[in-house]
């Protein structure tokens, strides 16, 4: 009985022997394509849930356009506006590369707002005109991150290569976030309420409204999207530039501190400063809502705003000073986070604390840069 | 006869496979649960503070469709009956009110 118990044992032994060899030569030929079908399962799995924010947020878009519009043709003439592009100019040669991306914005721009308008049968105001751009533009940002994703996913898997699929499950938790971020937009672009990259605008229009502030002048749509306030503020003379409101609109806020410094200069008066206050992206760690000062443009986008505010401060001499209010992507296009609108009044205080310390005479430029939905 | 067959057959070995298998089951559970969180939306509360113009009392109600910063909406103070507007407009997150996407 024992020898026969034995017996068993020894080839109960052998056989998990022979399976742990087994699996060491399968793992030796085979681990690298069990590697890429695992990671195959963990993109695909990502990749429909983005096809499920993107379906979202189209369906969301159509929904809110359907509101203000009896078109037949709706869903036809949303797709082609959804798969409009843009393409960037030559940059071979870049001398001069600046204005010719101004030209291609510019019409992409107009020609966007246009097919969105032919879509509008309702009469609606213009702010709700924007919000709905805004709509728009969240969705193709989806779309594409969509796009661009199931390209690699496609292209890795026709093509077995477990490089482009190791790169991409590592992307795609990042670019995961990124999407849900756009999907949550779309409701704060929906609703016309504040988002994080508001603070710029709120805080010079909470600047204007101060009771310390004595409105002297306001030049509504001074350039085009942009309105200009002439103020007041402890003796000083400040030019408050922000985004024309409350709908969702960045503005032209570089054109507008140029014609600005260019005004001053022929009625020859001091330009003390430039003071800029932006959302930026902190890092992670960082808390939101912490604000900094610093020196330069700070201001995002396609590069044509702050190529032409550091062009024309550096022509005139005139300092750049920079205030942030520190958040992360997800904060800044979803519905301001008390956290962020908190920060008003610190930074209030620092623009006076540099215009009465660091300034010398003259007029400040003060300007509230980002998307001022929600604040007019 | 089985027990004596297991018990004689390295049970240590055994308890040490079983260990590990549990282990990599809680850590596939921990990634499931933590995979689903990641997927998850949050959904925030909007909230709008206004002040009366008059004597400045500050009152929060929830964000109402066409409300924008400075808005003078057609509401009394509950104070005094002044004209109020619309101080800010913000967001609290609350973790536990979320919707599966």
């Amino acid at each position: 009985m024992i020898d026969m118990t034995l017996q068993i044992i020894d080839d109960f032994n052998i056989i998990i022997q022979t399976l742990y060899i087994l699996l060491f030569i399968v793992l030796i030929f085979f681990g690298q394509r069990i590697q890429f079908h695992l990671s195959l399962m963990e993109v695909g799995g990502v990749l429909r849930h983005l096809a499920f924010l993107k379906d979202t947020a189209i369906k969301m878009t159509i929904d809110e356009l359907k509101k203000y519009s009896t078109d037949k043709d709706l869903n036809k003439r949303f797709e082609r506006l959804l798969n409009s592009f843009m393409i960037m100019p030559e940059a071979a040669d870049p001398s001069g590369i600046v204005k010719k991306i101004e030209h291609i914005v510019n019409i992409r721009e107009a020609r966007f707002l246009d097919d969105l308008k032919r879509l509008i049968t309702s009469e609606i105001e213009e702010s709700k005109v924007r919000n709905l751009s805004n709509m728009v533009e969240a969705t193709m940002a989806l779309n594409i991150i969509y796009k661009i994703i199931q390209h690699y996913y496609l292209l890795a898997k026709k093509t077995k290569n477990f490089f482009i699929m190791a790169q991409l499950q590592m992307i795609v938790p990042l670019i995961f976030n990124e999407a849900k971020s756009y999907l949550q937009a779309l409701n704060a672009f929906k609703l016309g309420t504040p988002i994080g990259d508001s603070i710029g605008p709120l805080i010079v229009h909470k600047f204007i409204q101060h009771s310390d502030t004595k409105t002297i002048e306001y030049k509504k749509e001074y350039v085009k999207d942009t309105d200009v306030y002439v103020v007041e503020r402890n003796g000083r003379i400040f030019y408050v530039i922000k985004a024309s409101g409350p709908g969702g609109n960045v503005g032209k806020p570089g054109e507008a501190i140029k014609k600005v410094i260019n005004s001053l200069k022929k009625k020859n008066e001091k330009i003390a400063g430039i003071i800029m206050i932006d959302a930026a992206l902190k890092l992670e760690g960082e808390k939101t809502g912490e604000v900094a000062e610093g020196v330069g443009a700070a201001i995002g986008g396609i590069g044509v705003e702050k190529f032409k505010i550091e062009e024309i401060a550096t022509k005139n001499k005139v300092p750049l000073y920079a205030i942030i209010i520190k958040q992360s992507l997800m904060e800044a296009i979803t519905t301001i986070k008390k956290e962020i609108a908190d920060t008003i009044s610190d930074a209030i205080n620092r623009v006076d604390r540099i215009s009465n310390e660091e300034l010398p005479e003259g007029n400040i430029i003060l300007a509230g840069i980002g998307n001022t939905i929600g604040v007019p | 006869m089985i027990s004596n067959l297991i018990l004689q057959f390295n049970s240590f070995e055994l308890l040490i496979l079983f260990a590990i298998a549990l282990v990599f089951f809680f850590i596939l559970l921990t990634d499931i649960k933590k995979q689903g969180k990641r997927m998850m939306l949050i959904n925030p509360e909007i909230k709008v503070q206004l002040i009366c113009k008059e004597c400045g009392f500050k009152e929060i109600r929830d964000f109402r469709e066409g409300d924008y910063i400075s808005k003078e909406p057609d509401e009394k103070c509950e104070k005094c009956g002044g004209e109020k507007y619309i101080d800010i407009i913000y967001s609290i997150v609350k973790q536990e009110k979320t919707r599966q996407s």
